[in-house]
């Protein structure tokens, strides 16, 4: 503990707190307050995709600048995909799942006192904090968010004025992004820190939970793939303002003038985009595994089955990810060899990934389950983490991308695979740990109905969605219904959006429990999971500040 | 499952510990950053429009890098007034980088075509971001010195040094990239 809370005041202790569990709690319920924008802008976005022509004068009252008497304006619609995608991914999932549940258990799980430098720490979150307040001012911009999709492709985000969106919105996004990466990087140094060289000696690395060793391969992948998403973003903001062409190609017409310049690559960009892009899939992912490894030694009563080879495996799937970013770009026109090259590599991600799901079989077979409620996510993502992996090997090919690329399918799959599977490890967490944090239990009853609702309307909003696209359903359309050959898919489109609308008001089971619980839930005593990992060990940690520590004995 | 028995910890040998493993990550993220940075470049370059420039400047630049590289190993392999003249060179020749630097990216940016000439918009690129990690590295370097003047004043001149190195690697690295591949 950084300071002693009794003599703080209300400002210090809780506002700019250097206790690591102050800012993950900070970090949670500023992803939670983020989440709830992003799932809205979500609903708006199916609404538009079932029910293009429909009248929404009611919202448009809410949301004027959106709507045109009544109808959605299709700058809006882009605005809308591109906020929801940035703000989930990174402003939601990343936050909750690595600066949450990261800043509050590293230190507890290495039986450090704090993170290896607090004042960072803070200042990690107050970063993060200003860079969600950038992304949603940008909603506030005269000509709107940006609307390039959370991808930016240029030239729609390199060109002032190429679409309403692409003006302030599209800096607001850069800069927002600015300090989101500047945030992320200052954690990932504090992890790694806390981590190697702040565990209670004795303490090995394979020793600790696979909660933390994914934390640890999280802020590596951070650390190392966020540069190029830093390097593309001050090369875009230079071609947006100073002039020069890194990405802008020659020859574009802009409302009928050639604009000036050029010679640059947009793929340039995507290349640049997706070595962090693909990177990113796993900093969302490998905690959710870590979180379920864990839970299923807690809930089986004994170690998750083949605890070093699941820690291989991470490594394996850390080093691998930043050897097939190519796949989302097959349809670039790269060269067939090289496709080749990245198909390959995408399939042996297989391989680790693999291991992990056999693993977690062996760890359940004849085992006596606790099906209580974190267990129960944690069987949701293993049920994810499956599915959506099984459609990622169809698009790490080439020949079936190139038909699947840019459709409903893909969607589908990064949706299931994940953010299905991060959003359900959020979930799995804060059952999990709700004790931990505020030393009361959240319902059973109420977790339990909400896990069943969410895995079932999950399944319905997104599984349907693989058949939408194998149909040729393109993503990012405004109107599907203006190409004939989509017009059967109505429909299913409508089914799909009432799927997501159950989803959606699902979701109020988990705040009604998660609000209800922090004063009324039973109180929880100091290990009511029966774990054996640090954290739930009573009284304060020690760490390496205390020469006098104690000599605890540890079981993981 | 295994039981671990824990010893007794100590307290500073860990907080050294930690600041070296975020400065060898820091300086790693450092390293990235500047590797997509030339990858852009060697892509960029191949294209048509692709015109390189010379200048002397760079050759004065890179000389104030190396000042500061020596004077940073002057400090650190001696002991009293030759240290303290150690690492007046590292301040002096700091200085006079970050000055040359600013006014070359001024330069740059004010001139006639600005950066629509894309050699020039790389050594702006490069430049720029090479000033940035050079401010934070030099007050890094600073803070960490002042930290550890009072206990173990080797500690923190290693990491200044590791820092000051690094930050000079990485100024031949990117002169290389932007004159030496013509």
């Amino acid at each position: 503990m950084s300071g002693d809370r009794g003599s703080q005041g209300f400002i210090s202790r809780y506002v700019f707190s250097l206790d690591h569990r102050v800012i993950g709690l900070q970090y949670l319920l500023t992803a939670m307050a983020m989440a709830i924008v992003g799932g809205l802008l979500a609903l708006l976005v199916r609404v538009q995709i079932a029910w293009p022509d429909h009248d929404y004068t009611w919202i448009s009252k809410i949301l004027p600048g959106g709507f045109d008497g009544g109808v959605m304006k299709p700058e809006f619609y882009a605005a809308l995909f591109t906020m929801h995608g940035t703000i989930m991914i990174f402003f939601v999932l990343s936050a909750a799942l690595i600066g949450g549940f990261g800043n509050y258990l590293i230190p507890l799980q290495v039986g450090a006192r704090d993170m290896a430098f607090p004042r960072l720490n803070a200042l990690s979150y107050w970063i993060y904090a200003v860079s969600s307040v950038v992304i949603l001012a940008s909603f506030f911009a005269p000509s709107g968010p940006a609307a390039s999709g959370w991808t930016a492709y240029p030239p729609l985000s390199a060109l002032k004025g190429a679409i309403p969106g692409s003006n302030l919105g599209q800096d607001l996004w850069l800069v927002a992004m600015a300090l989101f990466i500047v945030s992320f990087t200052l954690g990932g140094l504090n992890f790694l820190a806390t981590i190697m060289a702040m565990r209670r000696p004795g303490l090995s690395m394979l020793g600790l939970p696979l909660f933390t060793w994914s934390m640890f391969f999280v802020a590596i992948l951070g650390l190392l793939a966020f540069p190029s998403l830093t390097a593309a973003s001050i090369m875009l903001l230079l071609d947006r303002h100073a002039g020069s062409s890194f990405f802008l190609p020659a020859g574009v017409v802009l409302s009928g003038d050639l604009v000036p310049g050029g010679g640059g690559s947009p793929i340039l960009w995507q290349h640049l985009f997706w070595f962090l892009g693909h990177p990113e899939v796993y900093i969302l992912m490998l905690p959710s595994l870590g979180i379920t490894s864990d839970l299923f030694t807690v809930f089986t009563g004994r170690r998750v089955f083949g605890y070093k080879s699941m820690v291989i495996a991470m490594a394996l799937i850390s080093g691998m990810s930043f050897l097939v970013w190519g796949h989302h770009m097959f349809v670039s026109g790269m060269s067939p060899f090289l496709g080749s090259a990245f198909a390959i590599t995408t399939t042996l991600i297989a391989v680790p990934s693999g291991i992990k799901v056999f693993n977690w079989i062996a760890s359940l077979w004849n085992r006596p389950l606790r099906l209580s409620t974190p267990m129960l996510w944690a069987l949701g993502i293993f049920s994810l983490f499956v599915t959506g992996g099984l459609s990622g090997i169809w698009l790490g090919q080439t020949q079936v991308d190139i038909q699947l690329h840019d459709t409903a399918f893909v969607v589908a799959h990064f949706h299931i695979i994940m953010a299905g599977a991060a959003l359900f490890g959020v979930f799995a967490g804060v059952h999990y740990w709700f004790p931990l944090f505020f030393g009361r239990m959240m319902s059973e009853r109420l977790g339990i109905a909400h896990f069943l609702t969410t895995f079932v309307f999950y399944y319905a909003t997104f599984f349907p969605m693989h058949l939408a696209g194998i149909r040729g359903q393109i993503r990012r359309v405004y109107d599907p219904y203006q190409y004939e050959y989509l017009q059967p898919l109505a429909a299913m489109n409508g089914f799909i959006t009432w799927a997501a609308i159950a989803l959606a008001v699902s979701q109020l089971l988990f705040f009604w429990n998660f609000f209800t619980s922090l004063r009324g839930g039973a109180r929880a005593g100091v290990n009511p999971w029966g774990a054996a990992s640090l954290e739930w060990t009573e009284g304060e940690p020690e760490g390496p500040a205390e020469p006098e520590a104690l000599n605890p004995v540890v079981e993981r | 499952m295994r039981t671990l028995a824990l010893a007794s910890p100590s307290r500073s040998q860990a907080e050294e510990s930690a600041l070296r493993v975020a400065v060898v990550a820091a300086l790693s993220a450092t390293m990235m950053l500047f590797a997509s940075l030339a990858s852009a470049l060697l892509v960029r370059r191949a294209f048509e429009d692709w015109r390189p420039a010379s200048a002397a400047w760079p050759w004065i630049l890179l000389g104030f890098g190396l000042a500061a590289s020596a004077g940073i190993e002057i400090a650190a392999r001696s002991q009293g007034r030759r240290r303290v003249a150690g690492f007046a060179i590292v301040g002096l020749s700091s200085s006079l980088y970050l000055a040359g630097a600013l006014f070359v990216l001024g330069s740059l940016a004010s001139g006639e075509l600005g950066l629509s000439r894309p050699h020039d918009a790389f050594i702006a690129l490069l430049l720029g971001v090479h000033v940035l990690h050079a401010i934070l590295g030099t007050a890094f370097a600073a803070r960490v010195l002042r930290a550890t003047s009072g206990g173990s004043p080797e500690s923190g001149l290693a990491l200044a040094r590791l820092v000051t190195h690094f930050l000079t690697a990485l100024l031949v690295f990117i002169l290389i990239l932007l004159f030496g591949l013509q």
